[in-house]
């Protein structure tokens, strides 16, 4: 029971770190009630009609979105596509080859070379896994 | 451990895979489903105890895999609050910082599921074992045997 709480405190405390860390790396980012004139978080437009990524209304001339890369705010914005489709996903070809493939890759090396060596030999136990 | 863990756990695995893809499920579906799941997998890791005190054991490499999963699940959950476009709304709520927010929630998933798949093969020989025995155990009974088990492998944490 002990070693259970411990666990908890452990966890809670690593959740508020990642908290205060975000919080200190980017001051401008909280909580704030939604209002009328609230900005979208993602492009900053305050138009009423929009009520999520998927209901990106149509510039009308008074609230516009601004692109996050380069503070423009123009209609004949040439990302409009990426503005509207793009924006609220990172990228995830580069998280894969950069993250996944190569977990992938050592842990396949690994299970082969664990199965080639064992041959007859059991592994020995309190190893590198 | 026993066969009702390691259906629980096989559970938690499968809350974490209907949460870990919004492409299937949807936006809102993944962000309340994502709670969901946070929740259950915290439960995991609290009864799992013993996997983050594997230093203890010499298991240095076991707990930094179990450090790795702890840190990713943190950070992918504080920042997929901040930035819920269904479940803060519900609430009355919207966050600022986005565009600091969203990358990091992706980075985060994507480590998590690296590490995760690690955890999972690295632990699926035990979970194998502990339900071959649990077959073993109900046919030896059916049979009125006594059960006499070779396999070693039932280490705990």
């Amino acid at each position: 029971m002990k070693k259970r709480l411990l666990a908890l405190a452990v966890l809670l405390a690593v959740v508020a770190v990642v908290a205060v860390a975000g919080f200190a790396a980017a001051p401008e980012s909280g909580l704030r009630p939604i209002a009328a004139d609230s900005p979208c978080p993602a492009v900053g437009c305050a138009s009423g009609a929009c009520h999520g990524f998927g209901a990106v209304p149509e510039p009308d001339g008074v609230h516009e979105m601004v692109c996050p890369e380069a503070g423009c705010a123009s209609v004949e914005c040439h990302a409009w596509e990426s503005l509207t489709g793009r924006y609220h996903q990172a990228s995830d070809a580069s998280l894969n080859m950069w993250i996944l493939m190569p977990t992938v890759l050592v842990l396949g090396l690994w299970l082969l070379v664990r199965r080639s060596a064992r041959g007859g030999a059991r592994p020995v136990r309190g190893g590198a896994s | 451990m026993n066969r009702g863990r390691v259906a629980f756990d096989l559970a938690v695995l499968a809350g974490y895979l209907v949460a870990a893809n919004p492409a299937l499920t949807g936006i809102p579906a993944h962000e309340y489903v994502g709670l969901v799941a946070v929740v259950v997998m915290a439960a995991h890791m609290v009864a799992s105890a013993d996997g983050l005190l594997a230093f203890r054991r010499g298991r240095w490499g076991r707990a930094a895999l179990n450090g790795i999963l702890l840190a990713a699940l943190a950070t992918c959950a504080v920042s997929g609050v901040m930035v819920s476009g269904d479940v803060l709304p519900a609430l009355g709520l919207y966050a600022a910082g986005y565009h600091f927010w969203d990358p990091l929630h992706a980075l985060s998933a994507k480590v998590l599921l690296a590490a995760l798949l690690v955890h999972v093969v690295l632990r699926a020989p035990m979970a194998w074992a502990w339900m071959r025995r649990g077959a073993l155990e109900a046919r030896s009974s059916q049979k009125g045997e006594g059960t006499v088990l070779e396999d070693d492998r039932f280490e705990v944490g």
